[in-house]
């Protein structure tokens, strides 16, 4: 499948790279279509590397590039199943997307993420898996999942130890804030900053630029920085579902959910 | 586009190596985060007053305060988390806080 148009997400192959559009209305909150989609298209990754260089993740929702996890749909199946097949849907869930998100982490061609306006918590994670972040000059960064008594789920903690010092990795982690884009570069995150509406652009020149080298040894220095800290992520599936099953969850999600005032994205 | 080069202009003055080295008023950082807020969110900025709620007066919701908040954050060249800003709503209050990282 060389192309796909689904209902959260889109990819086609430009000028040899993969672009997988985000495109799931109001900032590609994602749930359980999103992950159904991202699994068709870590199954077809192999079949489209074949005839590509680079992949391309980016958005194009004007909020941003992911606001995370879909919140209410988590706390609408906690609401309508009995708590102990509420947490078993939690931990599929989780190694759903863990199996996506190491298919991408892992997959054998140079992947950017180009992204733009809010990148939190589960679209953050999205992010990390890439080998590159190209980021729009107004993007902003955060792991908001303490706010909600949780960890992040999708990976971030370990892809964050694997690319940042612990130091800075605690701050962003026990505090909860955001963070804007010369924060994200400062830290290391962040390694190409793009003018505002820039970044798929800046993300075509730098895929444009890797797609100059031999694919194999592109790959074999890949496999060689970017270790994949499987056993971490394990153990994150693990203290998320022990946090999951705690009330202080529950009510977390449903001052979420419930919160209609102005400043629900704000600590 | 000329009044946001004005903007800029009166900003790099305002941080000229030339001049000697000083915080800028209270008053000026308000004037500048009334001006951007005016400019980007396309209201006159006659309309903005220093202690309007600025989701009200803006029509903003909260992620679009994100994005002014990173505005800000670019043009003064600082980091301001926000939960700093958790119950700020007012422009005055909102140039304070920024006025403590400068």
């Amino acid at each position: 499948m060389s192309d796909f148009k689904g209902q959260t997400l889109s990819w086609q192959i430009v000028n040899g790279a993969i672009e997988l559009a985000l495109h799931r209305d109001p900032c590609n909150e994602i749930g359980s279509l999103t992950l159904d989609e991202l699994e068709k298209f870590a199954a077809a990754l192999p079949e489209l590397a074949n005839g590509a260089h680079a992949l391309i993740v980016h958005s194009t929702m004007k909020a941003g590039f992911s606001a995370g996890a879909d919140l209410r749909e988590l706390f609408q199946r906690g609401q309508e199943m009995e708590k102990g097949a509420a947490l078993r849907g939690v931990r599929e869930f989780l190694e759903r997307i863990h199996s996506v998100m190491n298919t991408l982490d892992a997959a054998p061609l140079t992947t950017i993420a180009a992204v733009h306006g809010v990148t939190f918590g589960g679209g953050f994670e999205l992010a990390l898996v890439c080998d590159i972040i190209v980021a729009d000059r107004m993007a902003r960064f955060c792991f908001p999942e303490l706010r909600l008594g949780l960890i992040p789920g999708f990976g971030g903690i370990p892809r964050l130890k694997r690319d940042l010092g612990n130091a800075v990795v605690r701050d962003l982690l026990l505090t909860g804030r955001s963070f804007n884009v010369m924060k994200a570069q400062q830290i290391g995150l962040v390694s190409q900053i793009a003018a505002e509406g820039e970044a798929l652009r800046v993300a075509r020149a730098t895929a444009s630029q890797v797609g100059k080298f031999d694919r194999r040894t592109a790959a074999a220095a890949k496999e060689f920085v970017k270790p994949i800290p499987y056993e971490e992520l394990k153990r994150e599936i693990d203290i998320f579902c022990d946090l999951y099953s705690r009330p202080a969850v529950e009510e977390g999600l449903r001052r979420f959910v419930e919160n209609e005032g102005v400043q629900p994205y704000l600590p | 586009m000329r009044e946001y080069s004005r903007i800029c202009r009166e900003f790099v003055i305002c941080n000229s190596k030339d001049t000697p080295m000083s915080a800028p008023t209270a008053d000026h950082t308000l004037d500048q985060i009334l001006n951007l807020a005016a400019l980007h969110f396309k209201v006159p900025r006659e309309k903005l007053t220093p202690d309007d709620d600025f989701f009200k007066t803006l029509g903003i919701d909260s992620l679009q305060a994100l994005d002014l908040l990173t505005r800000l954050e670019d043009h003064f060249s600082i980091e301001l988390p926000d939960y700093e800003l958790q119950g700020v709503s007012d422009f005055r209050t909102l140039a304070n806080r920024i006025q403590t990282r400068l």
